[in-house]
């Protein structure tokens, strides 16, 4: 019935991770595992698309210049490809792969020093990297400073494919630099982009709002990908969601009315997705 | 002629451009440095306090911060030594593995404006780092950890325990924080204050030291 929504995947980060974990793996940024632990992360792909994701993102959100240079030997080129690689191996066709690219860890003018010029390049060498292995679409996502994916956005929009954007908010439904959505459909909506929407942020409940709120103010389609609540570490030093996939998936059921494309974000992993595809079959 | 109060309105509306110009010219005008760098702190505690009470945002708190950064660069020259660091040294830093530093940047914005002078070892930082900083500075008094991630809040225990272990520990105070920390998890790791956030740790960092 709800057959018209897109599934998309869950969290590729604390994903990688809990894998890395369990093979007793040392933790370092998700990205460098592209290149050190291959299995890993074509494993992770393998289990989104068994799940039942149409577009699944490849394992690049942090991966930019000056990350991938202050935390590895690697280069851009290195990482975002070999994760691109990865990712059309496991899936080839069956499902769609999606370049990821999220913030940058600095801020810019005037909450920080970065200038314009110097962000647009750094998405210019991460995006230019990942497209020259082909992948289907793009997907910039947990933005909290709209100009910053302003900038990314025009980069991506470069390449003829759809380009697809997600913000993450605050509990005061502003993203944490201030943005509206108002302002973020005005602002992005001019670049042409194929999807719009929220991701992240800090669970279904407080996301129902925001995203209902962009179905209010643009006809863009939407795209729903918030995250199993704030992990809290409990007394006896163990961590737990707030929400596990049964309950995700029943609170964000109201969203599929609106929304073009569903999935999860931090803290999802494959049960939460399973549980998603289990509700768009019903 | 720029007054403290032109002072305190500039860094209060956060025009970091235009603040060591009005800076400039209040110490021009004869006003003893150290009142201007008073009415600078006061104006930060200000903002600090309506932060606390939820009255403005993080996106207002960064602007300010980077106004009463350029604001202090421009006095510095002009005030006598140690005058921006009366009140001790702090060694500060986001625990190994966590990048967030946002919300540790405001910290040691508060804490330099409560009159300490803050060592900033910036982000994923070792309990080697932390131990060796305060090993060449025997003066410090402070030492500050910042973790965003539940996945990092080991490594806090980690450097917290490491720092528990040395010589110097009875010479300084233990503070932590970040969204994912609480009391109760600072108490069981053997730090010696936690805050919700940056206005008050810069309260609270004042009393450790008193
Ligand atoms: C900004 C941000 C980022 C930016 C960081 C940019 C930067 N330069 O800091 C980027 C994009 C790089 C990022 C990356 C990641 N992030 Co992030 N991020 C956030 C976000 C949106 C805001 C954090 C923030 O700056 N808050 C604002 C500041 C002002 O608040 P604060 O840090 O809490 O600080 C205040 C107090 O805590 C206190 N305080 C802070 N430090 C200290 C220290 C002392 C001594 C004291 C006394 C007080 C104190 O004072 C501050 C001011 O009042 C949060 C979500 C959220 N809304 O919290 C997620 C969040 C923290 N991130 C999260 C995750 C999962 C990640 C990634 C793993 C994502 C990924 N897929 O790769 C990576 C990890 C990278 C890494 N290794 O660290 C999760 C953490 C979940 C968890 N497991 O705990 C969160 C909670 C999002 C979520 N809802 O799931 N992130």
């Amino acid at each position: 019935m709800k057959n018209n929504v897109v599934l998309l995947d869950g969290a590729v980060g604390t994903s990688l991770w809990e894998k890395a974990e369990r093979h007793g793996i040392a933790k370092a940024p998700v990205w460098t595992y592209n290149i050190t632990h291959p299995e890993l992360v074509r494993e992770l792909a393998q289990d989104f698309l068994d799940a039942g994701a149409q577009i699944i993102q490849t394992n690049t959100f942090g991966a930019n210049g000056p990350a991938v240079k202050r935390s590895s030997k690697f280069t851009v080129p290195q990482v975002v490809q070999a994760a691109v690689r990865i990712a059309r191996e496991v899936i080839g066709t069956r499902a769609t792969v999606s370049l990821d690219a999220g913030p940058l860890s600095t801020l810019l003018e005037p909450y920080g020093d970065m200038e314009e010029d110097e962000c647009r390049e750094i998405y210019e060498e991460m995006i230019g990297a990942g497209m020259a292995e082909k992948p289907d679409c793009i997907t910039l996502m947990t933005f909290m400073d709209l100009e910053m994916l302003r900038i990314a956005a025009t980069v991506a929009k470069q390449y003829g494919v759809p380009v697809y954007c997600a913000m993450t908010f605050e509990k005061s439904g502003r993203t944490l630099l201030g943005n509206t959505v108002q302002e973020i459909v005005d602002t992005l909506g001019p670049l042409g982009i194929d999807g719009i929407g929220m991701n992240c942020s800090l669970g279904p409940d407080l996301a129902l709002p925001v995203i209902r709120e962009f179905a209010e103010k643009t006809d863009i389609p939407l795209i729903f990908k918030p995250n199993a609540g704030v992990p809290v570490v409990n007394a006896s030093g163990e961590t737990v969601k707030d929400y596990d996939a049964q309950t995700f998936a029943r609170e964000v059921a109201p969203a599929l009315d609106i929304v073009s494309y569903i999935g999860g974000c931090c803290g999802c992993g494959v049960d939460y997705i399973r549980a998603m595809k289990e509700l768009l079959e019903t | 002629m720029a007054t403290l109060q032109d002072v305190q309105n500039i860094i209060l509306a956060g025009k970091a451009k235009l603040t060591p110009g009005v800076v400039q010219e209040a110490v021009d005008s004869g006003i003893p440095p150290k009142d201007i760098l008073n009415t600078m702190i006061e104006a930060m505690s200000i903002v600090g306090e309506r932060f606390t009470r939820n009255e403005i945002f993080v996106p207002e708190m960064l602007i300010t911060a980077k106004a009463m950064k350029k604001g202090v660069a421009t006095l510095k020259p002009y005030l006598a030594e140690g005058a921006t660091s009366a009140m001790g040294k702090m060694v500060i830093g986001t625990v190994e593995g966590d990048l967030h530093d946002i919300g540790k940047n405001l910290v040691v914005m508060m804490i330099e404006s409560a009159g300490f002078e803050v060592i900033d070892l910036g982000v994923d930082v070792t309990a080697d780092t932390f131990v060796s900083t305060v090993r060449e500075n025997p003066d410090t008094k402070l030492v500050g950890l910042s973790a965003l991630l539940t996945t990092t809040m080991p490594a806090m225990e980690n450097i917290v325990a490491e720092l528990n272990k040395q010589d110097f520990r009875p010479n300084i105070k233990i503070m932590v924080g970040g969204a994912p920390i609480t009391q109760e998890f600072a108490d069981r790791i053997g730090a010696d204050a936690y805050t919700e956030d940056a206005a008050t740790a810069a309260v609270v960092a004042k009393k450790l030291v008193s």
